[in-house]
């Protein structure tokens, strides 16, 4: 949010703002206070959601929810207070339309030719750390590696157009959407 | 008391000071650090080469100091007489042994709620004599006793409840501290002032935008010249011989409507050449008249004398915001040379006499306009370096651009005066690069690729080496001839400084701020 607010959002009208970082985080502990997205009426079942969550889905080996899960992807427990459905939906079935910030996708190339993929941690000038697909967290030298490719609007979550029915979509929106954050 | 022993404090006395002509003979005590850039002509070159490219390898922490604020930190340190003075953001000085880095004396000020575009930094004091001098973010000028910290004048330069703000380290020429003033981004009408380094008195004030009667006044329409920017805020250099100060300016205001203040604008965006006895104008050379992008000039001149094209020349070098290398003859002002030193899109060129040709397409509008550099620029008020071992013009640079949008902008007094929101491009993630220019061509000779654009400072050292950073905490140094990386350290803080070099009890030493402390390297 503080990014937000200090250089706005592209491509829309949300404008930069030249506050102190004081300031900016001041008004970003404001706007946390508003905003939440209100519950929806969602023809799913969130306990069947639940279960696809963490069995079909195996959304938590990349989301966090309540502390456990993966690193790979945003921590999903108040997603539902800060996601509508329509957006929910759209990043299940088209996650690149609705790729995170902070969440950049990663192709390293080792000198015998390994391919290692993953989103990256931190960078600097010498070095560069990602989470792999596999959750683990790597960690490289530059010189360690031939290539870096950056992907950015590209999201490693698949998409469950396919691997999900239209009824068990629904499901999964209406557990996101119950998941409101830790009271 | 024996003549003995009154000539031993004489000369302990005068030794433990830093007259006027100790400065100017800077580049010959290498084992000092006298300015904000080292030397007048502000090359921030060492002549020390103990450190070099056979044993950087080697460099490791001799000690580390740290502050007590966690503003930015961006602070150039002066060292002489084994002591160590540094700025504290936001307004504080504090004396270092260079043997153990033990604080020895703080000056400590608390300082109103001053407004300023880009946070409660200070970036080095300045020595005279016995005393120390530092520029406050409320604005005022303080003399410190150099041994024990106390104040020995303090005096108003403008008012901070109309913005105005001091961030950069003063100058002392002869027997006056120059010190310049920011607030563009808030409408004051910008100055360069000298005062009496004895007195606190002030000795003269050169207006960077001209009032009704003064030339230059006429490139201002209506009464925008009122609130016109121009601001003052890094230290420039100076020429003893001619005795001429030279010291970038910075945007007019408000910073993106130009409809409001027609006209050239002058002295926004200029190099201004002053007699530093009176202040006077000799010549100015303006970057980029009537400037909609907040493409300051503030940034620091190098002074050099070199052979160009055929003819022996006192020359300014100037690696500018707007993306251009630019060498002036620094006697006359006149324009020799520009070159393209990073991404640009706001000019289409630039014509014979050093004159823009802009493009229109760049400026902001009410639809939103796209320009290379955006507003924090190709390069900024962190250092360059010139090394005479190589003949390189070492820079920053830094290739990001921005949408900008065009609002209104009415003049409050104290609140920002800019004329449009800014919006960063989507999908391109800016970088940034440590290039060497040859110095009396402009042309790229290599470049050190860092990951995101930096703002640190950059040292270059007789031992073939040149230091600088990056935002992620990277402390590094490269061979100054082809760029190769030599050595680094991981610091653990955004590096928003300047490093210096240093010799105490025959051995060198690298500093410089990063993070929340003073890091000084020495090699084993």
């Amino acid at each position: 949010m503080f990014s937000v607010i200090e250089n706005g959002i592209p491509d829309t009208e949300m404008p930069a703002h030249w506050f102190p970082p004081g300031e900016i985080r001041q008004v970003a502990a404001y706007v946390r206070t508003l905003g939440r997205v209100a519950s929806e009426k969602i023809e799913g079942d969130p306990v069947r959601g639940a279960g696809l969550y963490a069995g079909k889905g195996a959304c938590g080996r990349c989301h966090t929810v309540n502390g456990r899960g993966g690193a790979l992807g945003p921590d999903l427990t108040d997603v539902g207070a800060r996601r509508s459905v329509p957006y929910l939906k759209e990043s299940l079935l088209d996650p690149d339309a609705a790729a995170p910030e902070g969440f950049l996708l990663l192709q390293l190339l080792t000198p015998d030719g390994r391919r290692i993929t993953g989103v990256r941690v931190g960078e600097d000038t010498f070095s560069i750390q990602i989470y792999d697909l596999s959750g683990n967290f790597r960690s490289f030298f530059r010189s360690e590696l031939a290539k870096v490719v950056k992907q950015p609007g590209k999201s490693p979550m698949p998409s469950y157009k396919e691997a999900f029915t239209t009824t068990e979509l629904n499901d999964l929106i209406a557990y996101l959407d119950s998941l409101r954050g830790t009271p | 008391m024996t003549r003995l022993g009154l000539c031993f404090i004489l000369v302990r006395s005068l030794f433990c000071q830093v007259p006027y002509e100790r400065i100017v003979g800077a580049s010959a005590q290498p084992e000092s650090w006298l300015t904000y850039s080292g030397d007048y002509q502000s090359r921030r070159f060492s002549t020390l080469s103990q450190i070099n490219k056979s044993n950087v390898n080697r460099l490791k922490v001799a000690w580390m100091y740290q502050i007590k604020a966690h503003h930015k930190f961006e602070t150039s340190p002066l060292v002489f007489d084994g002591i160590m003075y540094i700025s504290e953001p936001p307004s504080d000085v504090t004396a270092i042994d260079l043997r153990t880095g033990r604080p020895i004396w703080s000056f400590r000020r608390s300082v109103p709620p001053v407004p300023v575009c880009c946070g409660q930094v200070n970036r080095g004091v300045a020595a005279l004599d016995d005393q120390l001098f530092i520029g406050t973010l409320d604005s005022h000028l303080i003399a410190l006793d150099l041994k024990t910290g106390r104040v020995r004048w303090d005096v108003e330069v403008a008012d901070y409840k109309t913005a105005h703000s001091i961030t950069l380290a003063p100058l002392a020429v002869k027997d006056k501290v120059i010190i310049g003033i920011a607030g563009a981004e808030y409408g004051i009408r910008g100055f360069l002032d000298a005062y009496d380094a004895k007195t606190g008195k002030r000795a003269w004030r050169f207006w960077t935008v001209p009032g009704p009667g003064e030339p230059g006044n006429e490139t201002w329409s209506g009464d925008s010249w009122q609130h016109g920017g121009a601001p003052t805020w890094i230290t420039g250099s100076y020429d003893p011989e001619a005795n001429l100060l030279y010291w970038g300016t910075g945007n007019p205001g408000p910073d993106y409507r130009g409809d409001t203040r027609k006209g050239d604008n002058l002295y926004s965006n200029c190099l201004i050449a002053l007699d530093a006895d009176t202040g006077k104008l000799r010549w100015h050379f303006q970057f980029t008249p009537h400037d909609v992008n907040d493409v300051d000039s503030n940034e620091i001149p190098i002074l050099i004398g070199a052979e160009f094209r055929g003819k022996p020349r006192k020359l300014a070098l100037f690696g500018n915001r707007n993306g251009f290398y630019y060498i002036l003859d620094r006697l006359t002002g006149e324009f020799l040379l520009a070159k393209q030193f990073a991404t640009q899109t706001w000019a289409k060129g630039i014509d014979e006499h050093g004159r823009p040709i802009p493009n229109p397409a760049t400026a902001p509008s009410v639809e939103g306009a796209t320009v290379y550099p955006d507003d924090d620029g190709a390069a900024n008020w962190y250092s360059p370096s010139y090394s005479p071992q190589t003949g390189l013009f070492y820079q920053n640079a830094r290739e990001k651009g921005a949408t900008y949008y065009l609002t209104e902008a009415p003049y409050i007094p104290g609140r920002q005066f800019l004329g449009a929101s800014r919006r960063a491009l989507s999908g391109v993630e800016p970088w940034g690069a440590l290039r060497a220019l040859s110095a009396l061509t402009g042309e790229i000779k290599w470049e050190f690729r860092l990951p995101t654009p930096p703002w640190a400072g950059i040292l270059s050292t007789a031992g073939g080496l040149v230091f600088s950073a990056d935002m992620e905490g990277n402390f590094f140094a490269l061979d100054a001839g082809d760029g190769k990386f030599l050595w680094r350290l991981q610091t653990g803080g955004p590096i928003w400084a300047a490093p210096i070099t240093y010799s105490n009890e025959g051995k060198q030493y690298v500093a410089v701020a990063a993070g929340s402390a003073i890091v000084a390297f020495g090699v084993d």
